[in-house]
């Protein structure tokens, strides 16, 4: 089978149909008007108190939640998938019918989303990686958390900011994104990457040096599900996890990787950049690069820009304020991740669960769903386009109420309204942004 | 409990890896093995079936009184499939390839296939089928593909001019609500590509001209035809699935345009 075409989204030969006008306007006019009511009518003093906030669940089903039964099921489960799919991706036959593309940019990398919305940073709980690090440090008998250095605070998410553009680079750039032997490239040497860490700087490396569980513990920060500083698991209002974000070194350019990447396969879905591919001078790699880096740098560009735009109308100069703020990006972020990648969980899901059952080729049926066909008919056109607006409104609404009270925190009162200004004009930015690539392309 | 953990860990693997083995390899044998990476036959894979009661085929031409030939593959242990086209290989499923001196010309779905006397060049060719699995791999009994050929001669395009139109009339220009023509010359597609708009269960024909030989590949429906210089390739369907796809040439990765089902 030849593998040379580049396909949205890495995988799956169907994409969503333009967003029609009426749903985008209406989206565009009602972040609008969100945008100035929370200016105007919203709440005057800070009142998100993040990781400190929450319900505790009862204590004997945290005890249950946290204990080694379920800790080590969770991690087994994780690694069997994973050896599932290795082997799926070793042996299996190099075509269109095996499901470890599927696995990868569908199962894994959307399916995340829904999954760290409903139970937080799950990815930490499966991470094989993190699994086998923690047996090898058993076995040669030293604490799984000690490394040969501690993790440097300078460090912080840029290990998961680089590791998130290589692998959407290789989903969206990288001509042979479906193809396993690329697959097979990309993570294995991502796992020596990510086991050299482990390495020298212990098993907290995976919290951020990570790249999947940075991005599901980031899209988790907006799960119910949350655990309070005093280590017990709650249920909380979602503002208050994502309030509760650690402001660390990277965190802004993670989450411009996440938004710009996203925003990227909208864009080169359009016929005319693919056009502008085709007859420019420069190779599909090289253009497709530098339209995934500008759409990134544009994002945080964007984001840096409404910071520092606050921050000079709050009049209390301090540094990393981007930062400050990269918490209000990531419902913007997740909004339009569920808008763009929707229909292709519903759709190339289920192609993949079907492809799943015989992984090697050979007739097998493992999970008796070989013979299931993709049902495109359970969700319409018409689903799908109100599904992507409501995500993004959803998004932008939460990202204006957390801008909104991080900078009632950090400038003095009778400044902080104004201050939101440029914060809110980035929103908007990023919200009309978002339904013009669904609109247009 | 860490270091059992880590034990049981391993044992739980170990069972799954076996177990993934065994049923793989308990599984393979009474069904078709995977295709082969290497001989690939008109760049399809071949897939290997048991000799004892593998499907084959053989084939009957006879000249049309009209135009062309009708063709009648005659497949035994075998069931057309058209339905699971671009689906998991199954053995005794499947479809044809007919091949005018190897390269193909046509998908088969059913016994019977009219032949156009356009796509056979003047003099003796050598007209070959062959029996495809659904995902589009041929199928073979020790290395060899199940075919059967036989000779025919082409009388060359002008030579039944008037026939050849009203062949083309039939089958080029029938009632599709949609249709559309796209010339790729040297990698430059004309028109440019664009975005067609098509409505759910409207029938849509593509025509393709391409001034190298490739293959026509719609997205989604996965419809594949073969073009070449003077042969161009003609895609029709039904538009029952709605979103966007992209028809792009197989080889060369050139997109020719985007066709939007509302």
């Amino acid at each position: 089978m030849n593998a040379t075409l580049i396909l949205a989204h890495g995988v799956g030969g169907r994409e969503d149909l333009p967003l029609p006008f009426p749903y985008a306007l209406t989206g565009a006019a009602i972040a609008l008007v969100v945008s100035f009511a929370a200016l105007g009518l919203a709440w005057r003093r800070p009142r998100l108190s993040g990781d400190a906030a929450g319900r505790p669940l009862p204590r004997r089903l945290q005890a249950v939640l946290d204990g080694p039964a379920v800790r080590w099921a969770l991690r087994a489960a994780g690694l069997a998938v994973t050896v599932f799919v290795a082997v799926a991706a070793v042996f299996g036959p190099n075509d269109t019918l095996n499901p470890t593309p599927g696995v990868v940019y569908v199962l894994f990398w959307v399916g995340l989303v829904p999954a760290s919305l409903l139970f937080g940073p799950v990815w930490r709980l499966l991470n094989p990686l993190r699994t086998i690090h923690s047996c090898l440090a058993r076995l040669a008998r030293t604490a799984p958390d000690r490394g040969l250095w501690p993790y440097p605070a300078w460090l912080g998410y840029w290990p998961a900011a680089a590791g998130l553009f290589a692998f959407t680079w290789l989903e969206l750039v990288w001509p042979h994104s479906t193809d396993l032997v690329s697959l097979r490239v990309w993570f294995a040497g991502y796992a020596a990457v990510q086991l050299l860490g482990a390495l020298a700087f212990g098993g907290r490396w995976f919290d951020h040096g990570d790249a999947f569980e940075a991005y599901s513990s980031l899209i988790g920060r907006l799960s119910a599900l949350g655990r309070r500083t005093d280590g017990r698991l709650v249920l909380r209002n979602p503002f208050n996890g994502l309030d509760g974000l650690a402001p660390m070194s990277g965190l802004a350019a993670t989450v411009a990787v996440l938004l710009g990447s996203t925003a990227y396969d909208s864009l080169s879905n359009a016929p005319w950049w693919t056009g502008f591919l085709q007859s420019g001078p420069l190779s599909d790699v090289a253009g497709g690069t530098l339209g995934l880096v500008g759409a990134v740098l544009l994002v945080a560009a964007l984001l840096a820009a409404g910071a520092r735009a606050a921050d000079a109308i709050g009049g209390a100069p301090r540094a990393g304020l981007p930062t400050a703020f990269a918490h209000s990006v990531i419902p913007v972020t997740v909004g339009y991740l569920v808008a763009h990648y929707f229909s292709l969980l519903l759709f190339e899901g289920q192609r993949t669960l079907v492809l799943a059952s015989d992984p090697l080729g050979t007739g097998a049926d493992l999970f008796g769903t070989a013979d299931h066909g993709v049902d495109f008919t359970i969700v319409t056109p018409a689903t799908i386009a109100l599904v992507q607006v409501i995500a993004v409104m959803t998004g932008h609404v939460l990202g204006v109420i957390a801008a909104h009270d991080r900078a009632l925190r950090l400038f003095p009162r009778r400044r902080a309204v104004l201050t939101q200004i440029p914060l809110l004009v980035l929103m908007v930015a990023y919200t009309i942004g978002g339904l013009t690539l669904l609109f247009a392309t | 409990m860490p270091v059992r953990g880590c034990a049981a860990l391993a044992g739980a693997v170990l069972v799954f890896v076996v177990a993934g083995c065994a049923s793989g390899t308990q599984d393979a044998s009474p069904n078709p093995s995977s295709p082969s990476a290497s001989a690939p036959e008109h760049d399809h894979e071949l897939r290997e079936v048991d000799g004892d009661g593998a499907s084959s085929v053989s084939m009957e031409v006879a000249e049309d009184t009209d135009s062309g030939w009708n063709v009648h593959v005659q497949a035994e242990d075998f069931e057309f499939t058209p339905r699971q086209v671009g689906e998991k290989a199954r053995e005794g499923e499947g479809h044809a390839h007919l091949y005018v001196d190897g390269e193909k010309v046509a998908r088969v779905y059913a016994p019977w296939h009219h032949l156009p006397a356009s796509v056979v060049p003047e003099g003796g060719h050598t007209l070959s089928v062959h029996l495809s699995a659904n995902d589009h791999s041929s199928w073979a009994v020790d290395g060899e593909p199940i075919s059967d050929s036989t000779t025919i001669t082409g009388s060359g395009g002008d030579g039944d001019h008037s026939h050849a139109s009203q062949d083309a009339g039939s089958q080029d220009t029938g009632a599709a609500d949609v249709t559309a023509e796209i010339s790729v010359q040297d990698v430059t597609v004309s028109p440019e590509p664009g975005r067609m708009e098509v409505e759910q269960g409207q029938s849509v024909r593509l025509t393709v001209d391409s001034d190298s030989s490739d293959t026509v590949h719609l997205h989604g429906y996965d419809i594949e035809e073969p073009v070449g210089p003077g042969e161009p390739a003609t895609l029709s369907f039904t538009a029952d699935q709605t979103g966007l796809f992209e028809l792009e040439t197989h080889e060369s990765g050139t997109l020719l345009t985007q066709i939007a089902v509302e």
